[in-house]
């Protein structure tokens, strides 16, 4: 088990969601942007990762706030987390949109890190995201899920297993799974440019 | 009684690294010392760590973008949105409000009423002339009917 710290702090932002929860139901609009300061960023994180397209990222962030702002009224502190529930949401509008699309994630990578000119740097940088990038998006839904929330979320495995519905031990295996799978082809993929690492 | 670890395996390091990643001081309590000790003394230990290092160094060449000024203000508008919303519902629903809201709805009927009617039926007017007020000569019948 990892130190109580971060997981008391954790607890304590939970804690601190759930007021600010209950106050932007009494209409506290200083609430609404404390707590959207808070968990926005990551959100559009989350659902960048996910979509690897920005205004698709931005759309999921923004309706899953609409849906925590239509919730408010009816929300019960110590229930759900607030961090957990917005997530829900995220990752199952994720799920719609990438059902729904017909662009892969990596194609939409190329289009937004494509540099127009630059120098070897930046072929290089770009050849490495990319590279990076196909890896991932190559991996199986749910340990992608498992990943993007631990790694680049910053999630507990707790967390984590609540955000996605299911045992911790099962996220631990997901992250397993995906590391392993991303080392080795990783591995084969880029060797010369991860040499420089 | 020995409180020492169990002492630690090359499989169970690497499923360690795979599972909670390149920093042991997060690994599960009860192993972390078991760990540190294979990697102080294995070199392919230290080679799991170095390359779950890379890996999660890897993983960070895709930074994603932060929010944008335009999501984060169109973010903050709904909630004035929903404020005035609110609380005009809270106005509305509120019990103590509710006999205030009925009479002046009742008076703006009254009135809006009373507005619409000719000026002609001024009381003691001799042009007052019922086919007026009931709309005109189709209702003559009807008046008949009345007169009946």
């Amino acid at each position: 088990m990892a130190s109580d710290a971060p997981e008391t702090k954790r607890r304590a932002t939970a804690a601190d969601d759930d007021a600010l929860v209950a106050r932007i139901a009494d209409g506290d609009q200083r609430a609404w942007r404390d707590l959207t300061r808070r968990h926005l960023g990551g959100l559009v994180g989350y659902a960048w990762h996910m979509l690897r397209d920005r205004a698709e990222a931005e759309d999921v962030a923004q309706e899953t706030m609409v849906r925590l702002m239509r919730k408010a009224e009816t929300w019960e502190p110590g229930g759900a987390q607030v961090k957990t529930w917005l997530y829900r949401v995220a990752i199952n509008l994720c799920i719609d949109r990438q059902r729904a699309r017909r662009t892969s994630s990596l194609d939409l990578l190329a289009e937004q890190g494509d540099p127009a000119g630059g120098g070897d740097t930046i072929a290089r940088d770009h050849a490495l995201r990319r590279a990076v990038g196909s890896v991932v998006d190559a991996l199986p839904a749910r340990q992608k899920q498992a990943l993007t929330l631990v790694h680049y979320q910053g999630f507990s495995q707790q967390e984590a297993a609540a955000a996605l519905d299911v045992s911790v031990e099962a996220v631990e295996s997901l992250l397993a799974r995906a590391r392993r799978t991303l080392k080795n082809d990783l591995k084969d993929l880029a060797d010369d440019l991860l040499e420089e690492w | 009684m020995n409180d020492r670890p169990a002492a630690m395996t090359l499989a169970e390091f690497e499923a360690l690294a795979d599972r909670f990643g390149a920093d042991p001081s997060v690994w599960p309590l009860d192993r972390r010392d078991a760990a540190r000790a294979l990697a102080a003394r294995d070199d392919t230990a230290q080679c799991m760590l170095r390359d779950a290092t890379r890996l999660e160094r890897l993983l960070d060449v895709l930074p994603a973008p932060r929010p944008s000024e335009a999501l984060e203000a169109r973010v903050l508008a709904m909630a004035q949105a929903e404020t005035d919303a609110h609380w005009i519902w809270m106005l509305v629903a509120r019990p103590v409000w509710r006999p205030a809201l009925l009479a002046a709805a009742m008076l703006g009927g009254v009135y809006l009423g009373a507005a619409a009617l000719p000026t002609a039926l001024a009381v003691g007017d001799p042009s007052f002339d019922l086919t007026t007020v009931a709309g005109g000569g189709d209702t003559l019948g009807y008046v008949d009917l009345l007169e009946e």
